[in-house]
C-alpha cells in the first residue's frame, strides 16, 4: 500500500502552479469574464508545458499518463479557477475518445496533445462549456451510446452562467454520427466528470482558503489584525479541517478510477462529497472572514466562490452522492 | 516538459501487508475473549484487562509498531492501521494500557534515560506496570502551562504537592506520569517538569469521579508530601512542557483512535438501520455518517503514507483528532435517532437493545471534544500553526 505521490508527479503540480500564477492570475480570470471570449492563450501555455497531452496515449503524441498522474493538475487548476472546460477536455474528453479509438481519436487526440485543437463532452442533458469553439463533441446518448459531433454541426445556444469564465452552452440541432460505445466506457466518463469537479473542488478550497488568512492577517479591528480573533480563527480553521479530510478522498478517487477498481463509483461519490463539503464551507467562512470588501464584485473572492458553487452543484451534487452512497449500502 | 509519470499510489495491499493481516486476523480470532471481560472501571475488570496485555504482547501483538528491541514488530505505519483494523473487527478489549502503549512508550524513547527505557519498556509494554496521565488540575485545563502543582527539590528526591484531576484510568493504575513546577518563580509553560511517579507512593490519594456515561472513569488526585527520585524526571528539569507537547503529538496521532473502531460501529449502525425501516431523511444521513468513517480510514493512510518529507500537514494530528470526535458523535447520534423511544433503556430493560449499549457509547462520545485538548484548543493550533494566524 503507498498512498504518495511520486516526486515527478508533485513537479508536475509545481511546474502548472508556477505557469498559472504567471499566466492565469485573478486578472486574467477577471478579463475573461469581461470579454465573455474563450480562454485561448492559457490552453496554448498548457499545452507547451505538455499538461493538455498528459492523457492522450503516447502512440498519439501524449504522455499516456492516468488519472493519478492528472489529478495534482487538475487541483491546480482549480485553485487557479482555470476555466473548467481545459480541465474536462483533459480529463473526460480526450480518456473517452481514447476508448472510442477509431479515426476521429487518431485524427483529434494529437492535435490536443499539441494544442492545435480542442474537444468536449455533453454529460446527460447537462451544458457544454466552449461548445463553440470546440473542434468535437463527444455526447453521451444513453448507456451505450455516444454522438460525436464535429465543429459547424450543432446549434450551440449560449446559457450565460453566474461564472462568467464558464462559457455554457446547451446543444439543440446537431449533424453529429451516433457510434455504439462500450458501457464502461460511458460509465467511466459519467466517474471521471464527477471526480474532474471534485479535484477542481479541493484546489478551489485551498485557493479561497489562502486568500482569507491573508486577508485575516492584515486586515485590522478592534487594535488588532482580525485573524487574532478566536471566532475568526476557528471558521479558517474549519475550512482547513474539511480541505485536509477531503484531501486524500480526492486521491483516493483518482486511483480508484485509474486501476478501475469495482467500487470506483463509490469511492468518486465520497472525493464529491467531501469536495462540496469543503468547498461550500470555505466559501462560506472565506466570505465571511472578508466581510463586505468579499461581497463586492471588485474583490476577487466572489470569482472563486461562483466557480466553487458550479461545481458543487453539478452531477446531482451532494443529494446525488448521499443517494448513491446509500443505495451501495444497501439501506 | 513533463515526462516520466508512472502513478505510484497504489491503495491495494502488498503479498507482505496481506501476509501480515492474515497473521493477524488468525490470532485475534483464536485468542480474542469469547466473552467480553467485565469493565476495567472495577478491580476485577482491570485485572482481566491487564491479562490481556500480557497475552497480546506474548503473541507478539502488543505494541506492532515498536521497534524490535522494546518488544514490538517494526510494523510500518500502514502496518499498524492493519492491525488496528483487525483488532477492531475481532472485538478485542480496550487497550487499558493505552496512555502507557501510545502516549509514554513514544515520549520515553524520544527523551527518556536509558535507564528509564530498560526499567519502563518491557513492563509497560507486557501491562505489568499500567499507566495513567495526571496533568489537568482543577484550575489548570485547557490553560494547561499555569498549572499550579509544585516539586522541590529535596536531597535526591523532589517533593510533589498539589491536585491533579480527570485521570483516566487512575483508579487502578500503577503509575502515572505528571507534570508539576520545579521553579516557582515561574507561572507559564516555563519551569515545568515530567516526572514518573508511582501510584502507591506514601502522601498520594486518589478520588473517584462518577462520569455521566454512569462509569467511574476517571480520579482525582492529590500529591501531599510524595517523594519522587531525581531519576524519575524525564527531559530533564524544566522541559516539562517540551516533554509533554511531543507526548501530545503521539496521543492526537492515529492510535488513539484508529479507524477500525469506527468501521465497526458504521458497520453495527447499518445493521440497526437494516433491522427497521429508514426515515428517507435519515437514509442519506447515515450515507453520510458512513462517508466519514471512510474518509476517516483514507486519511489515516494518507498520514501513514507521508512522513514529514511527504505532503503531510503540519497540524494533520489536529485535524485528525477534530475528525473523530466530530464524527464519533454523528454516528452514536444517529444511532440514538433510529432507536427513538428505546435509546434510553439500560441494559436492565427487559426491552433495551444491545444492553443499551448504543446511549451509553453517545453519552462517552460527547466527551471525545473535551478530553486530548478540546476542539477550540485544537482550532487554535490548527490556525496558528496550520495557517500562520496570529496568536492573541
Amino acid at each position: 500500500m503507498n498512498f504518495r505521490f511520486t516526486d515527478e508527479q508533485r513537479l508536475v503540480r509545481a511546474e502548472v502552479r508556477s505557469l498559472l500564477e504567471r499566466e492565469w492570475t485573478a486578472a486574467d480570470l477577471r478579463a475573461a469574464w469581461t470579454s465573455g471570449e474563450p480562454a485561448l492563450e492559457i490552453r496554448r501555455h498548457l499545452a507547451d508545458l505538455g499538461v493538455r497531452g498528459i492523457t492522450v496515449p503516447e502512440r498519439l503524441g501524449g504522455l499516456g499518463g492516468d488519472d493519478l498522474a492528472l489529478v495534482l493538475v487538475l487541483e491546480e487548476y482549480g485553485r487557479a479557477a482555470v476555466p473548467d472546460a481545459v480541465a474536462v477536455e483533459t480529463s473526460v474528453a480526450a480518456p473517452m475518445l481514447a476508448a472510442l479509438g477509431g479515426e476521429a481519436a487518431d485524427r483529434w487526440l494529437p492535435r490536443v496533445a499539441s494544442g492545435e485543437a480542442s474537444i468536449s463532452v455533453g454529460l446527460d442533458g447537462g451544458y457544454v462549456a466552449d461548445a463553440d469553439i470546440a473542434d468535437l463533441i463527444l455526447v453521451l446518448d444513453g448507456e451505450d451510446r455516444v454522438v460525436v459531433i464535429e465543429k459547424g454541426a450543432l446549434d450551440a445556444v449560449r446559457q450565460p452562467s453566474f461564472d462568467r469564465a464558464r462559457r455554457l452552452f446547451s446543444i439543440g440541432g446537431h449533424r453529429g454520427v451516433r457510434v455504439d460505445a462500450d458501457p464502461e466506457v460511458v460509465a467511466m466518463a459519467r466517474d471521471r466528470a464527477r471526480f474532474t469537479s471534485a479535484a477542481q473542488l479541493l484546489g478551489l478550497a485551498e485557493r479561497m482558503l489562502d486568500m482569507s488568512v491573508a486577508y485575516a492577517k492584515v486586515r485590522e479591528q478592534f487594535g488588532q489584525p482580525i485573524g487574532a480573533f478566536q471566532a475568526i480563527k476557528h471558521r479558517l480553521a474549519e475550512a482547513k479541517t474539511a480541505i485536509e479530510l477531503a484531501r486524500p478522498v480526492v486521491y483516493a478517487a483518482a486511483w480508484a478510477i485509474a486501476s478501475s477498481q469495482p467500487d470506483r463509483s463509490v469511492y468518486v461519490s465520497l472525493a464529491r462529497l467531501f469536495t462540496n463539503r469543503a468547498g461550500n464551507l470555505t466559501a462560506r467562512q472565506a466570505l465571511q472572514v472578508h466581510g463586505g470588501i468579499g461581497f463586492a464584485a471588485e474583490h476577487d473572492l466572489h470569482l472563486f466562490l461562483k466557480r466553487a458553487k458550479s461545481l458543487e452543484l453539478s452531477s446531482g451534487g451532494t443529494g446525488a452522492q448521499l443517494r448513491r452512497i446509500a443505495d451501495h449500502l444497501q439501506v | 516538459m513533463i515526462r516520466d509519470l508512472h502513478h505510484g499510489i497504489d491503495l491495494s495491499l502488498t503479498q507482505e501487508e496481506l501476509e501480515f493481516q492474515q497473521e493477524a486476523r488468525r490470532w485475534l480470532e483464536s485468542n480474542v475473549p469469547r466473552t467480553p471481560l467485565e469493565h476495567f472501571d472495577s478491580k476485577i475488570g482491570f485485572e482481566q484487562h491487564r491479562q490481556w496485555e500480557r497475552t497480546l504482547f506474548d503473541g507478539g501483538w502488543g505494541v506492532v509498531g515498536w521497534p524490535a528491541q522494546y518488544g514490538g514488530r517494526d510494523a510500518t505505519p500502514v502496518q499498524s492501521l492493519l492491525f488496528e483494523d483487525e483488532y477492531a473487527r475481532a472485538g478485542g478489549p480496550v487497550r487499558v494500557n493505552q496512555n502507557g502503549l501510545a502516549m509514554l512508550g513514544p515520549t520515553l524513547m524520544a527523551f527518556g534515560s536509558e535507564d528509564q527505557k530498560r526499567r519502563h519498556l518491557p513492563r509497560l509494554s507486557r501491562g505489568d506496570e499500567v499507566w495513567a496521565q495526571a496533568w489537568s488540575e482543577p484550575n489548570a485545563g485547557s490553560d494547561l502551562a499555569s498549572m499550579k502543582a509544585r516539586a522541590t527539590r529535596d536531597g535526591d528526591d523532589y517533593v510533589l504537592q498539589g491536585q491533579k484531576i480527570w485521570v483516566s484510568r487512575g483508579a487502578y493504575a500503577d503509575w502515572m506520569f505528571t507534570i508539576a513546577r520545579t521553579d516557582p518563580a515561574t507561572n507559564n509553560h516555563k519551569g515545568l517538569t515530567f516526572f514518573l511517579v508511582p501510584t502507591d507512593s506514601a502522601g498520594l490519594a486518589r478520588r473517584p469521579i462518577e462520569q455521566i456515561d454512569g462509569r467511574a472513569g476517571f480520579v482525582e488526585v492529590f500529591f501531599d508530601g510524595v517523594r519522587v527520585p531525581a531519576a524519575n524526571i524525564v527531559g530533564g528539569e524544566g522541559e516539562g512542557w517540551r516533554v509533554a507537547m511531543a507526548t501530545l503529538s503521539f496521543e492526537r496521532s492515529a492510535f488513539l483512535r484508529p479507524p477500525g473502531r469506527f468501521t465497526q460501529v458504521a458497520a453495527r449502525l447499518i445493521r440497526l438501520a437494516r433491522q427497521g425501516t429508514v426515515d428517507p431523511a435519515l437514509r442519506e444521513e447515515l450515507a453520510e455518517a458512513w462517508a466519514f468513517t471512510e474518509a476517516y480510514r483514507l486519511l489515516n493512510l494518507w498520514s501513514a503514507s507521508n512522513g514529514e518529507e511527504g505532503d503531510l500537514s503540519p497540524v494533520h494530528a489536529n485535524v485528525n483528532k477534530l475528525v473523530w470526535s466530530d464524527m464519533d458523535i454523528r454516528l452514536h447520534e444517529l444511532a440514538v435517532r433510529l432507536l427513538g423511544d428505546r435509546a434510553e433503556l439500560t441494559a436492565a430493560a427487559p426491552e433495551a437493545v444491545e444492553g443499551g449499549r448504543w446511549m451509553h457509547d453517545y453519552l462517552f462520545s460527547l466527551a471525545g471534544t473535551i478530553y486530548a485538548g478540546t476542539t477550540e484548543i485544537q482550532r487554535n493550533l490548527i490556525g496558528e500553526r496550520g495557517l500562520g494566524l496570529p496568536r492573541r
